[in-house]
């Protein structure tokens, strides 16, 4: 088997345990709660004692640890995540409503933060130590350490109440998506910079480099078609990782922003102590980063042919 | 550099020496604190942190008014020389509510940092140390935590315990343990198979005294970048949870708490919002600008280029 071929498997076969042991942290998150589904539910209708005993032993949890887990397990395996105790929904159904909300607001960060990143790192690596690679620094640095919460009022303050271009609140249309989207971005435009800044200088001390200008290439042509592309391998990387933070970050900005998404239905569920939801919502936001990070690996090795696996 | 010297002058190799090569009698971390006290953006944020902790311990001395008392009369006043920061909806001045404020957002980053480090210190080091299996069980679960991204697992952990501003500190605290874990471990790797570590065992030293003493001394530089980078992020990551409602409650003065109160006067009372959140950035701008020099200082190779 080729070096690709076998630190590929490895590389999926790496996800299996992480992806069982998400689960059984999400599971464990459920067993160990002080009282248990089965009473929560019955209690908000004032059920009797032995109506709640009734509905423990339906829903298995009278049963022992390790029965419980195996079933919750095979219950996942088939898609089943339970009932939400608030609104007796299927967990399942909540979670695929709320999805696309949050995915949209996800990717729009993305899509305005790579672009704008690669480009700030590779105009801050050409201009090495000028004021303009000082300044692309200091607003990166500044662009990551800004609460994300305080922005998103700010932004709201300025775009919203005072210029009144953007709705502050709700999801929706495009004009809906500029505003949590553009805060989002910002944060993650700071780390994107930085990566492609220390890859774009990595990538320009190369001989091949040396080489492109020895042969009287543009400088358009160096930069952008032999140096960019090399210097965007480590970018990918990042964005990958951009991406779960940007997920886990969704609970703030959706909260900010009033954004039907998974990250609103969490908070609220913490809030509710509706756990079933709680659960799912924090597996499949796990899942997502887990999954699309081997995505980002998988592409990287398929790009790099120096890759693999030690 | 070379260029600017010219061979025979003398005591300029010798000062271009004394500036990138370590003395004999110098410590590690004397020249460490000597290269930070050159570097213009360490002094700079250590000097930012150092105010913001003053302001901390003497906020009851700097506050020009008490953050807890109500004063209908200033009600949503704009700032002014009475009210610099203005006032909130029930007459609280925002100034002395920033530095109060303080007290609580930088006391929940020093206790979070204190369970991340000591938690995943212990970890890392006794995977490192023992490795085999007890290296195979605790990286696993360290994967575990890894797959929680961001905010994610100190959400996940106020879930369980509850809101609360205990919950907060313990919540975010395992948020950071896997980075510390995972940095002590390596470090402990590479000194494990060191000649000294096989002499002081022969001498009779037994695991813990060789782990406490002679082991994770040599991971202390790196951690103490960690420190500094990690605590910008758990100041955020707690003022981010008390911002959703789940850390601080009133009467409990805190950063990310009073944005949160500032979301609905935003219209009205734009000065309730602004200034809670610049103190935020500032600290944590601070922290993060500290563990990068202390990490060129430590490894000039890393240096950002």
């Amino acid at each position: 088997m080729t070096g690709k071929g076998s630190y590929l498997i490895k590389r999926v076969l790496m996800v299996v345990p992480v992806v069982f042991g998400v689960a059984t942290i999400a599971f464990a998150l459920m067993y160990l709660l002080p009282g248990d589904p089965a009473s929560a539910m019955l209690a908000r209708s004032g059920a009797s004692a032995e109506q709640i005993a009734e509905l423990r032993a339906d829903m298995g949890l009278d049963s022992p640890f390790f029965i419980q887990y195996f079933h919750y397990i095979g219950n996942l395996l088939q898609g089943d995540l339970g009932r939400s105790i608030v609104s007796q929904e299927p967990v399942s159904t909540l979670l695929w409503s709320r999805l696309p909300t949050t995915l949209e607001l996800v990717f729009a960060a993305l899509l305005i933060a790579v672009p704008v990143g690669a480009w700030l790192g590779v105009v801050a690596a050409v201009n090495k130590d000028s004021w303009v690679d000082r300044a692309i620094i200091v607003l990166s640095s500044i662009g990551v350490s800004m609460p994300s919460f305080w922005l998103a009022l700010m932004f709201i303050l300025l775009f919203s109440v005072w210029l009144g271009w953007f709705p502050a609140f709700g999801a929706g249309g495009l004009g809906h998506l500029v505003l949590p989207a553009g805060v989002m971005a910002l944060g993650a435009v700071g780390t994107i910079a930085r990566t492609a800044r220390t890859s774009m200088l990595d990538v320009l001390k190369q001989d091949y480099i040396r080489t492109a200008w020895a042969k009287g290439l543009t400088r358009r042509a160096v930069l952008y078609k032999h140096a960019l592309r090399n210097a965007l391998v480590p970018v990918i990387t990042i964005v990958g990782l951009q991406f779960g933070w940007l997920v886990s970050g969704s609970v703030i900005i959706e909260a900010v922003f009033s954004r039907p998404g998974i990250g609103q239905l969490l908070l609220s569920s913490i809030i509710e102590r509706d756990f079933p939801v709680v659960q799912g919502a924090i597996l499949i936001s796990a899942l997502m980063y887990v999954l699309l990070n081997l995505l980002v690996d998988i592409i990287y090795a398929a790009v790099d042919p120096q890759i693999s696996y030690e | 550099m070379s260029e600017t010297i010219s061979v025979d002058d003398d005591t300029a190799i010798r000062a271009n020496l004394g500036e990138t090569i370590p003395l004999d009698s110098e410590t590690p971390w004397a020249l460490i604190m000597r290269q930070l006290a050159h570097d213009k953006v360490a002094v700079a944020c250590a000097g930012v942190l150092v105010l913001f902790f003053a302001i901390a311990v003497f906020a009851p001395l700097v506050a020009p008014y008490d953050p807890f008392i109500a004063n209908p009369e200033h009600s949503l006043a704009p700032p002014s020389v009475a009210h610099p920061f203005g006032a909130d909806l029930i007459g609280r001045d925002v100034l002395s509510r920033v530095l109060y404020g303080a007290r609580v957002s930088l006391f929940i980053g020093f206790v979070s940092v204190a369970i991340s480090a000591a938690v995943g210190i212990s970890l890392g080091l006794v995977a490192g140390y023992y490795g085999k299996y007890a290296d195979a069980l605790i990286m696993r679960f360290i994967d575990m935590l890894m797959a929680f991204p961001g905010i994610l697992l100190a959400l996940t952990v106020v879930a369980l315990l509850g809101p609360g501003l205990t919950n907060v500190m313990i919540a975010v605290g395992i948020g950071g343990v896997a980075n510390y874990a995972r940095l002590v471990r390596g470090s402990v790797l590479s000194v494990r198979e060191q000649p000294y570590i096989e002499a002081i065992r022969s001498v009779g030293a037994d695991d813990a005294r060789i782990m406490i003493f002679h082991v994770l001394p040599n991971a202390l530089p790196p951690v103490l970048v960690l420190v500094s980078m990690s605590y910008g992020w758990a100041l955020l990551s707690a003022a981010g949870l008390s911002f959703l409602g789940l850390g601080a409650e009133p009467p409990t003065v805190e950063w990310g708490s009073m944005l949160n109160d500032a979301r609905s006067l935003l219209r009205v009372a734009p000065w309730t919002a602004v200034f809670p959140g610049l103190s935020i950035m500032c600290v944590v701008l601070a922290s993060n600008l500290l563990g990068e020099s202390l990490r060129d200082a430590l490894d000039p190779k890393q240096r950002m280029r």
